[in-house]
């Protein structure tokens, strides 16, 4: 049944795009506000690239979201036809006790994930550019690849606004404000308004626009590096996304111009930001000590010397787990922050799951892990 | 411009010696941005067109040698008033050197190229025998090409002096100091630090790329050619290999200058990306206008746009060999110039035709 409400979202970044699509699907008015524009690359999603996966190597939780996540990425294509996502196989490697290759082999398990476990001979024909360790699992997931970020994200606020949602660029949010007897109003610079429901996912700025927080959400320089190939890839082999657990941890997708590849590193690699309006964007020799030995060690064929860096803000939690759900005493203002590095992969699920909160004060997806609703952990 | 000289004199047998702060193919200077136009008229003046010509040969050559795809010929349109200068120059330097080309009307335009709109008056040229260049694979090419003909690179390796010595250069770095019989200075940006006394003045440029994706997949076409706006506002636009983007950029009276390449401001402010709205607003109506990337370089501008090319002025400077100042203009040349440092590092002289350039008794700035 259509909904009659109207609702704000701010920030229309990785999660406000898809909740600005999935508020307006359902009929909301919807105001969106950005400090910029959709699809800009200033804060997490940029780098034309992420991983989609539907093996989980962090917590099997995220698994049904995944899932859902996955129905909305097709159906987000389907509507607007824009190819978002190209499913071309992810490869997870890492030693077989390692923990996080039993939280994907134990989600394999639970689920009934489609893959294949390659050994060192099905690696070494299918995928050559890899090395493994000797003891390594390399389990490949078959529904899995990189998602186009900025494209998706302009996309789905593109969607919106065609379904009626009108979006606020260059407008940043100040202030938010419960209203006494429900509601929420919204401040900028130049005006205030009325919503009966907000949607708040600042990102970077999480900090700034919700000082009072009771969770600690700390904003991290995320570093991404792209290499190219001594040679042309070989049009016969595949060119999967890829994620390496154990001791040298990172991960790689393959670029969209068939030929670089781009590396990442996990949280432990990544400085903290003081103030995400002044992001060091130069990144020094010293930084790219752990890729290039990445590259020495796991892929040889890739010149050492890198060809892009760039560098993104992503929000992480004490326990790496999102905080999704309604502002402690304010039902009607719904947070999406500190997605720990988890979050664009299940973006269109958590936008879902926003507009449920926001207009109907509840969800049927399995979020418990994760909601501020009585919310313990940090 | 230095990994083009590297590979250019290795393959002549030279013992060569490259030093980089950080490493070939890096985009922290000029060359980054995954594109580059090639083409081979030209706005400013038809004497570029022979380097050009050379330039496209020696890039054949090191796509042969190599077996990498440096290059996509897909084209290039050139459009502007015919009113102004640049393209009068287009027009006379195809006529002069014969180049193979295609003039568009408004209605051919928009059947075949429908993507771009015109203003009133205006010229549109399709330069054949263009495209578009990957710089950073060009460069790390090249670079790797050096080091399989012998020639050695120190990475992230700083120069701090150059010394002219009797019948030779002194290199030092922070671990030391190495003799040559000659040098080919190629700094880039550091072109001040390096040589505080240069006597022609080369002004750092911050350089901004942005990139869009266009409302519909179709908007590509088939023949996905690069293009150039001469008036009312001088800009270009490539098709990004990503197969969904465009990079546009702008002409030099647009970058503000950098006051120190160490110190380089990489964040693009809003009120920067006014002027890209309002071009694809006039002539490029079916590009989303908000940007997907923003990405900063930087660019050396000489006062007459004209770069630096030759020994360094002075008695006993002969040995040094400076490319500096390419004005926005160096990239598809680069082979060619790279060439040209071999000239004139190993010959003292070259056959090209480079007196419009050459420090060699410079008058202008």
């Amino acid at each position: 049944m259509a909904t009659t409400k109207r609702v704000a979202v701010v920030g229309t970044g990785t999660m406000g795009s898809q909740a600005a699509w999935r508020l307006a699907a359902r009929g909301a008015e919807v105001v969106a506000y950005d400090r910029f524009a959709p699809g800009h690359d200033r804060s997490a999603a940029g780098g034309e690239t992420r991983v989609f996966r539907s093996v989980q190597t962090h917590d099997g939780r995220y698994v049904p979201l995944v899932r859902h996540a996955d129905a909305l990425w097709q159906q987000l294509q389907a509507e607007t036809g824009r190819e978002l996502r190209r499913l071309t196989g992810a490869l997870v490697m890492g030693p077989a006790d390692d923990p996080e290759m039993r939280t994907v082999m134990d989600g394999i398990a639970e689920h009934g994930l489609d893959h294949e476990v390659l050994d060192t001979e099905a690696m070494a024909k299918r995928f050559p550019q890899f090395r493994v360790d000797d003891g390594d699992l390399v389990v490949l997931d078959s529904h899995a690849g990189f998602v186009r970020p900025e494209l998706t994200v302009q996309t789905a606020a593109r969607r919106a606004e065609e379904l009626g949602a009108r979006i606020r660029r260059y407008t940043p949010v100040r202030d938010i404000i419960p209203v006494a007897g429900g509601g929420v109003e919204i401040r900028t610079d130049t005006e205030a308004e009325r919503f009966d429901a907000a949607v708040v996912t600042p990102g970077p700025w999480v900090g700034d626009l919700l000082p009072d927080l009771p969770w600690e959400v700390s904003i991290y320089r995320v570093i991404s590096a792209w290499f190219l190939p001594h040679q042309d890839h070989p049009a016969d082999t595949g060119r999967p996304a890829f994620i390496r657990c154990g001791e040298f941890p990172f991960y790689g997708i393959p670029s969209p111009d068939g030929l670089a590849v781009k590396l990442g590193l996990p949280q432990a690699y990544h400085k903290p930001v003081n103030d995400p309006n002044r992001l060091n964007r130069t990144v020094a020799p010293e930084e790219l000590q752990a890729f290039t030995t990445a590259v020495g060690r796991y892929l040889p064929g890739l010149n050492p010397d890198p060809v892009r860096l760039s560098v993104f803000m992503e929000g992480y939690t004490g326990s790496t787990r999102p905080l999704v759900g309604p502002l402690p005493g304010c039902d009607d203002i719904v947070l999406l922050a500190g997605f720990s590095g988890q979050g664009f992969k299940i973006s269109p699920a958590i936008g879902d799951i926003a507009a449920d909160l926001a207009l109907e004060g509840r969800t049927s997806q399995p979020i418990e892990f994760i909601t501020t609703n009585g919310r313990t952990e940090a | 411009m230095g990994s083009q000289a590297a590979w250019r004199l290795a393959a002549r047998g030279a013992e060569v010696v490259g030093y980089d702060r950080f490493a070939p193919g890096h985009d922290r200077s000029a060359a980054g941005g995954e594109t580059r136009i090639f083409r081979s008229a030209h706005f400013e003046d038809s004497r570029w067109v022979p380097l050009l010509r050379h330039a496209d040969v020696l890039w054949e050559h090191l796509q042969q040698e190599t077996g990498r795809e440096l290059r996509t010929l897909t084209g290039c349109l050139l459009m502007g008033s015919t009113e102004e200068q640049q393209m009068a120059t287009v027009l006379e330097s195809i006529a002069e050197h014969g180049l193979d080309h295609e003039v568009l009307d408004a209605e051919a335009l928009a059947k075949r190229f429908p993507q771009y709109r015109l203003e009133d008056g205006d010229a549109v040229v399709l330069d054949r025998r263009a495209g578009v260049i990957r710089p950073e694979l060009t460069v790390q090419t090249a670079a790797r090409r050096a080091e399989q003909l012998g020639a050695t690179i120190h990475r992230y390796t700083t120069v701090r002096e150059i010394t002219p010595v009797n019948g030779g250069v002194e290199i030092h770095t922070d671990s030391g100091s190495e003799h040559f019989d000659a040098v080919v200075v190629t700094v880039g940006p550091w072109v001040n630090d390096l040589l505080p006394g240069l006597p022609w003045d080369v002004q750092i440029r911050r350089v901004i790329s942005a990139w869009f994706v266009p409302t519909t997949d179709a908007w590509f076409g088939e023949e996905r050619p690069a293009f150039i706006r001469t008036t009312p506002t001088h800009c270009y636009g490539l098709p990004s290999p990503d197969g969904i983007s465009v990079k546009l950029g702008l002409s030099k009276d647009l970058h503000r200058p950098a006051e120190d390449p160490n110190a380089l401001d990489r964040t693009v402010q809003p009120e920067e990306l006014e002027i890209y709205a309002e071009l694809i607003r006039r002539h490029i109506p079916d590009l989303h206008p908000d940007p997907t990337r923003v990405s900063v370089f930087m660019e050396g501008y000489t006062d007459s746009t004209r770069p630096l090319v030759g020994p360094l002025p002075g008695a006993g400077n002969e040995n040094v060999i400076l490319l500096a100042g390419f004005s926005g203009h160096g990239f598809k040349l680069s082979p060619a110039f790279g060439d040209i440092a071999a000239d004139l590092a190993l010959e003292g002289s070259s056959s090209q035709p480079i007196d419009f350039m050459s420090t060699v008794a410079r008058t202008e700035p």
